[in-house]
């Protein structure tokens, strides 16, 4: 077992906070993340895109800290940072040599404990936020697609269909009460985990944890959710005429098991996904990209950015998005693609496509785990999404338990549903 | 919303430590290649980098490396395409190919005990790939497509622009190919050009992981087949004559909600004596997020959410280029705040305190960038590539905390405004006019 994969030290402060400490003494650096169990599923309704434009008011100042002097603090010793929001969880995180560990978690307390925002500093990241939706989304083609509409066509219920980054009605509409009012409900140290990774002495971690967070005073944890709904009862198409766009796409979206119920299940579909898109040998790219050319690109990917699926509560996607030139019909890939699982659902993977997929997800668990930040974020997330850090660990295991049989009841339970399918068209094609 | 809730006093940032040794060998291998080896422990992958630099004529059009680099994994005479993504995959492996407009990459990774393996595989394709017709041809409109994606994204177009006014002349000017030329690729000039390019003269290999000495020879040896034979270094280009400054070129983009903004010019390389000064400079008008340019044009005036300045770095010249994507009604603005920073840092300098974020910044982010093997080893090989030795590192951060504020207002000097050249993207109808009362405006064919 690698020494980076340590057992994690855990603590729980007074204030209800959470506090995972996974030591790694092999790097000079040490990483803090700090998870809030809210993402824009929690947003209010005429509040769109309000999860997200709070994550940039995290940046703006608290009590003893000025607008963005959080980020000079991080840059001047030395460490980088983020943030950002998801469905279910809004993440802060930074990465630093080793003596930036008390400043990072000195920071973290103060804007969990005395976020200080203002009218100017929310209107310009209002502003800000729009700019990030122009450039992300509305002035490049294929923007957002598809987590955007996909969601919208997918789901009924607010909570789960809404576009995340928000309208700009909804944006412009925002207030200092509403930003108070979110903070107060859900930026409560009961309803986060602080993970610290790397470099560091879980005792001296946990004491400096201790010392800066546990000054907070103690708010009530939010309810959450669920955001449970029904599956479709048929199967949902929508074209979307885009005037951007050179060449057509399309995505199919399926629903995937509860993945906190079942986190078996969800690594089977990981491995499906391998089976059919991942890699020139995977049953799709080898078919219709290299084979008959139907198909520029395609991928398939479980939650909204592929990256996300141990983040996210049910209701939860996987979703194949192909991009195809204009002599292709849809039709056909869609035909092609329920094709192929039709074939995995009646028959099974073949014993050495089964065994690359598997190997191909252990590896690729193994390298994305080598980043210190990226690991220690993903600990604090799973805590949060799960209640178990330990999780992550366990992701090889998972993997390798999957076997032909998890794969024909991974490929019978998406064929046994109704799908959502949307194709993007060129405005002006047939 | 402020609480009963204080805090102590704020930390410090902590000492200022140099970036640790990173302990890389470089040494000489058969053929004409070099290796380049770092030995870390942790994570079970190895990380493994094949650069080829590419001479002029591929430099200078591009469609043949976009095909290559494609092809290149499309079939030897022991696998087809499948078989050998299937035989990658098998081992816990990838392994891909891409361009540049300076070399062919090979990238790798794999669980270390299968390295060896993996290698084997490599060689084979380096020494055997055989570009099969209907693979090409498929390949060849697939790319072709991408092209013709890629060349309706706003920042493709901008690049493309602003290498034409940079480098006119030299190949560097080259840009995208069109898809015509893609889909125009035959099986013969790719087997022409893999003689030409997938020679080990020349060549850096990269090998980051937990290996022995001797598993890093078992690696090496299994590399053997492809490191013979009589090929030729891609000789390094002379560096383009700079551009003079001033041309602001707009390019019409009908219906655009945002002006896609880059002003830059050409500068020495990394091999200058004024590159650690002139780093620190770019990172205090630009680079970090609490830089000149990012306060100005996005916390202050929110004109722009990514708002940066970098340093990219062919292997003949560097370059120096501000991005922005700035709102549509904000482009004259934005362009005269951008410009205004630039006449401030040169004419008025830059403050100590300025210095030391930018100075433990660079130092940290590089601690951070080079943690993982996967950052390191691509690290090294484009250090390579563009001709520095594997000291560079611990000599470039030595510099940086060395330097002094006079150092960097004398080095500050690249970014005069008079030096740059500007192209914006943008719906011309909405801002030509406004554009023109700041700046005199050619458009674009």
């Amino acid at each position: 077992m690698s020494r980076q994969d340590g057992a994690p030290t855990r603590a729980r402060l007074r204030n209800g906070l959470r506090v995972l400490v996974i030591p790694d003494r092999s790097t000079p650096i040490v990483a803090v993340a700090v998870v809030y169990d809210v993402g824009f599923r929690s947003e209010p309704e005429g509040r769109t895109g309000f999860a997200h434009l709070f994550e940039h008011l995290m940046f703006q100042g608290s009590a003893n800290v000025g607008k963005v002097e959080h980020i000079q603090a991080v840059e001047s010793a030395g460490g980088v940072m983020n943030g950002h929001t998801q469905s279910d969880v809004t993440a802060y995180y930074e990465a630093l040599p080793a003596g930036g560990l008390e400043l990072a978690l000195w920071l973290e307390a103060d804007r969990m404990g005395a976020l200080a925002v203002t009218q100017d500093n929310l209107d310009n990241q209002i502003a800000v936020v729009q700019e990030e939706i122009k450039v992300n989304v509305l002035n490049r083609p294929y923007g957002g697609f598809p987590w955007i509409p996909m969601p919208q066509l997918a789901f009924d219920t607010f909570a789960n269909s809404h576009n995340g980054y928000g309208s700009f009605v909804d944006l412009q509409s925002a207030t200092l009460a509403d930003a108070a009012d979110f903070y107060a409900t859900y930026y409560s140290p009961r309803n986060a985990c602080l993970t610290i990774g790397g470099a560091v002495d879980p005792d001296h971690a946990l004491d400096l944890a201790e010392r800066h967070l546990g000054r907070i005073p103690p708010r009530p944890a939010p309810r959450i959710g669920p955001f449970t709904e029904a599956p479709l009862s048929a199967d949902r198409h929508q074209r979307i005429d885009d005037p951007h766009i050179p060449m057509p796409a399309l995505a199919l979206a399926h629903r995937v098991p509860d993945p906190v119920a079942d986190p078996a299940a969800l690594a089977s579909h990981h491995i499906l996904n391998r089976i059919l898109a991942d890699g020139d040998a995977s049953r799709l790219r080898s078919k219709l990209v290299h084979g008959t050319g139907q198909v520029t690109d395609l991928g398939a990917h479980i939650g909204y950015f592929g990256s996300d699926s141990l983040q996210m509560r049910d209701p939860m996607l996987t979703t194949i998005t192909a991009f195809y030139p204009p002599t292709t019909s849809p039709e056909a890939i869609l035909d092609a693609v329920l094709a192929e699982l039709d074939d995995l659902s009646s028959k099974g993977p073949a014993e050495d496509e089964l065994t690359a997929a598997v190997t191909a997800g252990v590896a690729a668990h193994h390298r994305s785990n080598d980043a210190l930040l990226g690991r220690t974020l993903a600990h604090a997330s799973t805590e949060v999404i799960h209640g178990r850090a330990e999780l992550v660990t366990d992701i090889p295991t998972l993997l390798e338990n999957v076997d032909a049989d998890a794969i024909q009841r991974a490929a019978t339970d998406l064929r046994s549903q109704h799908h959502a399918c949307l194709e993007l068209i060129p405005a002006g094609a047939q | 919303m402020s609480r009963t809730f204080t805090a102590s006093a704020r930390p410090g940032p902590g000492p200022l430590r140099p970036l640790p040794r990173l302990s890389a060998v470089s040494r000489p291998l058969d053929g004409g290649a070099n290796l380049i080896h770092v030995r870390r422990p942790g994570a079970p992958i190895v990380e493994i980098r094949i650069g080829l630099p590419l001479p002029r004529k591929f430099i200078a059009a591009t469609a043949v490396p976009t095909v290559l680099a494609e092809s290149i994994l499309a079939g030897t005479p022991d696998f087809d395409r499948d078989e050998l993504a299937l035989a990658v995959q098998r081992l816990g492996g990838t392994l891909a190919a891409s361009a540049d407009s300076d070399a062919l990459t090979l990238s790798a990774s794999v669980v270390t005990d299968n390295a060896p393996a993996l290698m084997r595989l490599i060689a084979h394709v380096l020494t055997a790939a055989n570009y099969p017709g209907a693979e090409v041809a498929s390949d060849a409109q697939r790319m072709a497509d991408e092209v013709a994606m890629a060349a309706t994204q706003p920042g493709v177009i901008a690049g493309s622009h602003l290498d034409a006014l940079l480098y006119p002349g030299h190949p560097y000017a080259a840009g995208l190919p069109t898809p015509d030329e893609v889909r125009a690729i035959r099986p013969a000039s790719l087997r022409s050009a893999h003689r030409t390019v997938v020679t080990p003269a020349g060549a850096h290999v990269v090998i980051v992981g937990d290996l022995t000495p001797r598993r890093l020879d078992a690696v090496i040896a299994e590399l053997a087949p492809w490191l013979t034979g009589t090929g030729r270094a891609a000789a390094r280009l002379a560096a383009p004559t700079p551009t003079p400054g001033g041309t602001t070129l707009v390019v019409d983009r009908p219906g655009a909600v945002q002006s896609t903004m880059r002003i830059a010019r050409q500068t020495e390389g990394r091999d200058s004596v004024k590159w650690p000064a002139r780093a620190a400079a770019n990172l205090i008008y630009g680079g970090l997020f609490t830089s000149r340019l990012i306060q100005n044009l996005r916390e202050r005036n929110g004109y722009s959410y990514s708002p940066r300045s970098l340093f990219t770095h062919h292997r003949s010249c560097s370059q120096w280029t501000l991005t922005a994507d700035v709102a549509s009604e904000a482009t004259a603005a934005a362009l005269v705040e951008a410009r205004y920073e630039l006449g401030r840092i040169v004419t008025t300098g830059v403050t100590e305190s300025e210095l030391d974020m930018a100075r433990r910044y660079a130092i940290g982010a590089l601690t951070v960038q080079t943690a993982t093997r996967a950052g390191l080893a691509s690290m090294l090989v484009d250090m390579a590539l563009t001709g520095l030795d594997v000291n560079y590192l611990p000599r470039y951060t030595g510099e940086l905390a060395r330097l002094t504020v006079a150092d960097v207002n004398e080095a500050a000097v690249v970014l005069s405004p008079t030096s740059m050249t500007t192209v914006i993207v943008g719906d011309a109808a909405s801002i030509a006019d406004s554009l023109s009362t700041v700046t005199s405006v050619t458009a674009a064919n």
